[in-house]
């Protein structure tokens, strides 16, 4: 666990400044998840990606939109829809990050309460490894 | 740099008009949700355009026909007594935080009365921005008159709430050193309840108590808003702030709404404190953005300060300052090994960056 998690800082670290004001190809959302080995280009290639399959099926978006018909064109065309839907139009303009029910159960556990105990004026002075 | 600064797509709306405005340059967004079943721009954002309109002289903003891209040349940021309605889409928090980023370099100082909503969950409450954000700017050296009233609460759906905003005007900022978290002496906070129950502010600081027994310094005031000064809607939130030793400030917040008890809201809102608190850091989540923009506009000197983890939000607001001033950050993530502040938490990063040597030239000296 350890080596792994030193292992995953040292390839992350040097890396921040690059990854942010490099070729930016992750989102902000990627760097902050450090999904950024496997998949990169994600959101952007996947629109990209889909915005070239528009024109080889050669259906502009406002027809697309109108019909719902069988056509496999159009399959592709209403999932690139759902995914501008999930991905970049849920995203807020608030800097206030989405409120996030799961994982806060966690305060229950009194060793992880303890844990902070030294950021408190009432923890101990001699931290370890300080 | 160019005079022009393109983007596309409808985030991160509001921080590139208020960077524009700023730096001067002109502002060019594209394919606002131009792939969306109801494509442009919606009525909030409309509505933080006139309201820049408001607050500015000169500016013009031309919007295309289908409201799918616009092109923003600013003007100059004049204040003075603004009143604004914000609508029910996004809450009143949503137009004041860029407000208080040109506050402070206006002409005339401000004095901005918005009318709305003022807690709920998407955008940050007015407790927030007056107990945690706008303390921020104090380092900066922006002090007397900085101020934030809320005589009327309105939750949503209807709002109905009211605040006033006063900034104080400055030529220039001081830089900043702030890497020194210290340690956390006190908690505060602000409960509040209208057209429910008025045990339920009780309730919700009760049930956050239970949780934040590290210090004993607590106190979070209970308020039960009647009358003319309840709004529209019934609704009840908490906001929590910790202060350290070295005025780092945390803080956490929720609303409630109809089905929810008190108790969870009040015990939920302690725990994302906590959480905020384990990032660490001199500055919290919320008030990143704001603080490193100062940094920016900044004498030409440097300014340090340490973060705990940046967020999505940030990372944005740290290209958009890249891409209008031209400014960037020198980020170095400190380890518990190399770490130097005594109990301090792990793994933050401190922010370094030379100021632009921003002068506020539309104040008069005397």
């Amino acid at each position: 666990m350890a080596k792994a998690e030193s292992v995953f800082h040292s390839r992350r670290r040097p890396n921040l400044i690059r990854l942010i004001y490099g070729d930016r190809k992750y989102t902000p959302e990627q760097i902050v998840n450090g999904d950024i080995e496997e998949t990169p280009l994600k959101l952007k290639g996947e629109e990209e990606d889909n915005e070239a399959s528009d024109e080889d099926f050669g259906t502009g978006p406002g027809a697309a939109g109108e019909d719902d018909s069988d056509d496999d064109g159009e399959d592709f065309l209403t999932l690139k829809k759902e995914d501008s839907d999930t991905t970049v139009a849920k995203m807020i303009d608030s800097c206030k990050s989405t409120v996030e029910f799961t994982g806060l159960e966690e305060w229950d556990d009194l060793d992880l309460k303890e844990s902070i105990r030294d950021r408190f004026v009432t923890g101990s002075l001699d931290v370890p490894g300080a | 740099m160019s005079k022009v600064v393109r983007f596309e797509g409808h985030n991160y709306f509001r921080q590139r008009l208020v960077l524009a405005t700023l730096s001067g340059k002109i502002l060019k967004i594209e394919k606002i949700r131009s792939n969306d079943a109801n494509p442009g721009l919606r009525d909030f954002e409309a509505s933080f355009l006139r309201l820049l309109e408001k607050v500015t002289n000169g500016a013009t903003i031309e919007i295309s026909y289908t409201g799918t891209s616009i092109v923003y040349k600013p003007g100059v940021i004049i204040g003075g007594k603004v009143s604004h309605d914000c609508g029910t889409s996004r809450a009143i928090g949503y137009f004041l935080e860029p407000l208080i980023a040109l506050g402070p370099f206006s002409k005339n100082p401000m004095n901005v009365t918005l009318n709305g909503i003022t807690n709920d969950n998407v955008d940050i409450s007015v407790d927030t921005i007056r107990t945690v954000l706008l303390p921020q700017l104090k380092k900066f050296g922006i002090e007397e008159g900085l101020e934030l009233d809320i005589p009327n609460r309105g939750a949503p759906p209807n709002g109905g709430g009211r605040v006033t905003f006063r900034c104080p005007i400055v030529r220039t900022l001081k830089p900043i050193q702030f890497i020194d978290e210290g340690r956390i002496k006190r908690i505060r906070g602000v409960a509040y309840c209208t057209r429910v129950a008025p045990q339920f502010s009780n309730r919700m600081v009760d049930a956050a108590r239970g949780v934040l027994d590290y210090v004993n310094d607590i106190n979070i005031a209970a308020v039960h808003y009647q009358g003319d000064k309840s709004g529209l809607s019934p609704g009840f939130a908490i906001s929590l702030l910790a202060k350290s030793t070295t005025s780092a400030y945390y803080s956490a917040e929720l609303a409630g709404g109809p089905g929810q008890a008190p108790e969870d809201i009040g015990l939920q809102a302690a725990r994302m404190l906590l959480s905020e608190i384990r990032k660490g850091g001199c500055v919290d989540s919320i008030s990143q953005t704001l603080v490193l923009l100062m940094m920016v506009l900044g004498p030409n000197d440097v300014s340090k300060v340490r973060v705990g983890e940046l967020t999505p939000f940030t990372i944005q607001y740290l290209r958009d300052l890249q891409d209008f001033f031209g400014s960037t950050f020198k980020i170095i993530q400190e380890t518990d090994k190399d770490k130097t502040v005594l109990g301090a938490a792990p793994n933050t990063l401190l922010m370094t960056c030379v100021g632009i040597g921003y002068v506020n030239t539309n104040k008069k000296t005397t």
